[in-house]
């Protein structure tokens, strides 16, 4: 457990601004979920948080205390790596014990350390081999479980679940879950995954072109995102977002999430284009004002290309948007 | 059938490339002072360790041998943690002017050794390291260098660094990640450098005549030399201390052929 504070943290790569004046805060105990295209500088974050990587100017600090010119090893952290990052010399049991050896840790308490997280990630029967002979997901487990066995204070994840199907990927997820209330280790995790984001984290933080654009929990940010972009990037599906002139605005962008259009007694008319059966609901494509709306529905609606169907907006879950500096206009 | 004359093709090539081993060993073996026997048989005419024995109990060949092993021993060891060092940290750190250093690492090898002689020689005769150990253990250890630089940082640069980004939050310092982490991944290039600096220095002659004047202090190829000239050329001792020096190499190379063959596949199988 221990709080993290970014104050005004900005990288410079090879003269490119990747990290421009970030502040953010994290509570001792918190979970923090960082999403953000590919490429804005979530590893960055983490890299810098972890000593591995100097910020070009700003200061960070863990429980208040300035961490510059720490050394990684200082720090009390531990960090999954987006390319697992694995000793391919060691076996997945010394994998999993090197910090345990390097600190000094006696061997029975050890040995008691590692069977424990084993038996958690299913790794029990693979700890004898070598990473070379595992599995992308085999080796992702093997990531998550060394920096579960130290018990560090703060926990760095990049995108820990990438590699992982569905099923393994769902159980991981509860598996970490009840590791951060087990725990109550800081933990940061960078994830593109919307569930996983909405699920794991207390707070999300939307990192993009070098700036945390909002912080909130999922609800405030599902419900009130700040901008076009944070709008279109969580939840799935996508938002629709269309020209709101034909609601009487000028100069504004009318949100809508799929969710919150219905089909049947409405006065807006669309054509229908295709449905989508996604398994729990349908995905109807229509077409509306020239663009294409995304309208989730429980029933088929059993229509043919070209027949229109009338749609309702509900207006209470509208989100506007101003076109110029896409910036939210509603409250 | 191709893999008939490719079998051929081999075997020819063996017998070519071996023959001249196969008669100085011969020769070891004769007991009279035949070398130039005109029956040049394929197989020796006696089967006599005298040469051996002489070699080893009536000249100073313990005593060479004694100096080589020494010496290059001490140039790998001494050599492996020059180079290992200096490529790691050229292949890691953002060292000022890193490509300059390269370059001149690089442009050190076009010169010919023997041209280096003079300076070498009158560099030690300065520090007062001529008939010393020390003296040639310096020139061994950094003539090998720049090759040996050069060779590690490439194999260096191929490792992903975030295995010891890892390793350094696990609580690694900067030489426990090298020691614990890249060593041990680095096993085939450091066998392929330490292979390399052994047989130079093993075999090394035009500088060791210059700095090692006194018999006492000389290594083996000097202390082969002399059996050619100063006693009217002891053709089978010679012989048979020429197949006791090729046997220390050939041992190491076949001890380390495990490490050249994966270490020629190298970066193929990265990841
Ligand atoms: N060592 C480096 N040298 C130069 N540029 C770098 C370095 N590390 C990262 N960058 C650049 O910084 C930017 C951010 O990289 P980063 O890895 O933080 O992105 P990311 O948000 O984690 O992306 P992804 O979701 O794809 O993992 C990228 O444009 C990348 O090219
Ligand atoms: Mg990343």
């Amino acid at each position: 457990m221990a709080n993290v504070e970014f104050q005004s943290i900005s990288k410079t790569f090879d003269q490119q601004n990747i990290l421009k004046s970030v502040d953010l805060k994290i509570k001792s105990g918190e979970f923090l979920v960082l999403v953000g295209p590919s490429g804005c500088g979530k590893s960055t974050l983490l890299r810098l948080l972890a000593g591995l990587e100097q910020p070009t100017s700003g200061e960070i600090l863990i429980d208040g205390r300035n961490v510059k010119g720490v050394q990684p090893k200082d720090r009390g952290l531990a960090m999954v790596f987006q390319s697992y990052a694995l000793y391919p010399h060691l076996t997945v049991k010394e994998n999993l014990g090197f910090a345990l050896t390097l600190n000094k840790t006696p061997a029975h308490e050890m040995e008691k350390k590692i069977q424990e997280v084993a038996e958690i990630l299913r790794l029990t029967k693979l700890l004898s081999r070598k990473p070379g002979q595992l599995s992308g997901g085999q080796r992702q487990r093997v990531a998550l479980g060394r920096s579960l066995v130290k018990n560090p204070k703060i926990i760095l994840f990049d995108e820990p679940l990438s590699n992982l199907d569905a099923a393994l990927r769902s159980r991981m997820r509860y598996e970490i879950k009840k590791i951060h209330q087990k725990t109550k280790s800081t933990m940061i995790y960078v994830t593109h995954d919307q569930t996983e984001a909405t699920t794991l984290g207390d707070r999300i933080a939307i990192l993009n072109s070098g700036k945390i654009i909002q912080l909130g929990t999922a609800q405030e940010i599902f419900n009130k995102p700040v901008n076009k972009f944070v709008a279109g990037f969580v939840g799935s599906p996508e938002m629709n977002i269309l020209p709101a002139e034909f609601l009487g605005h000028k100069n504004i962008d009318f949100g809508i999430r799929p969710d919150d259009i219905q089909i049947g007694d409405g006065t807006a008319q669309a054509s229908f284009e295709l449905e989508e059966y996604m398994g729990s609901h349908y995905m109807i494509y229509a077409r509306f004002q020239g663009q294409l709306l995304r309208i989730t529905r429980s029933q088929s609606v059993s229509k043919k290309t070209g027949d229109l169907i009338p749609l309702n907006f509900n207006m209470a879950k509208a989100h506007f948007f101003d076109r110029v500096s896409e910036l939210r206009t509603n409250s | 059938m191709k893999k008939f004359f490719s079998l051929l093709v081999l075997l020819i090539f063996s017998i070519y490339s071996t023959f001249p081993i196969w008669h100085i060993f011969n020769v070891s073996l004769r007991s009279d002072n035949s070398f130039q026997n005109d029956s040049l048989h394929f197989w020796p005419d006696s089967l006599s360790w005298k040469n051996y024995e002489i070699v080893f109990t009536k000249t100073l060949f313990p005593t060479w041998l004694f100096n080589s092993v020494m010496i290059s021993v001490m140039v790998t060891i001494l050599g492996l943690i020059l180079s290992i060092t200096a490529a790691y940290a050229l292949s890691r750190f953002s060292v000022q002017g890193k490509k300059g250093i390269l370059t001149f690492l690089l442009a050190t090898q076009m010169f010919p050794a023997t041209m280096l002689l003079l300076p070498f020689y009158i560099l030690l005769s300065q520090f007062h390291l001529l008939n010393n150990f020390w003296g040639l253990l310096i020139i061994y250890s950094s003539s090998a260098l720049p090759f040996c630089v050069w060779q590690l940082k490439s194999y260096f640069d191929t490792l992903p660094f975030e295995i010891e980004d890892a390793a350094r939050v696990d609580g690694c310092n900067r030489w426990q990640v090298l020691w614990k982490i890249v060593l041990p991944i680095s096993k085939p290039a450091i066998a392929i450098t330490a292979l390399f600096q052994l047989t130079t220095a093993w075999s090394e002659y035009a500088m060791a005549s210059v700095v090692l004047q006194d018999p006492q202090m000389q290594t083996l190829p000097l202390g082969l030399k002399s059996f050619q000239s100063s006693l009217a050329t002891e053709w089978g001792l010679y012989a048979a201390a020429a197949v006791i020096v090729s046997l220390p190499a050939t041992l190491a190379f076949i001890l380390l052929s495990r490490y050249l063959i994966s270490g020629l596949t190298l970066g193929s199988v990265k990841g």
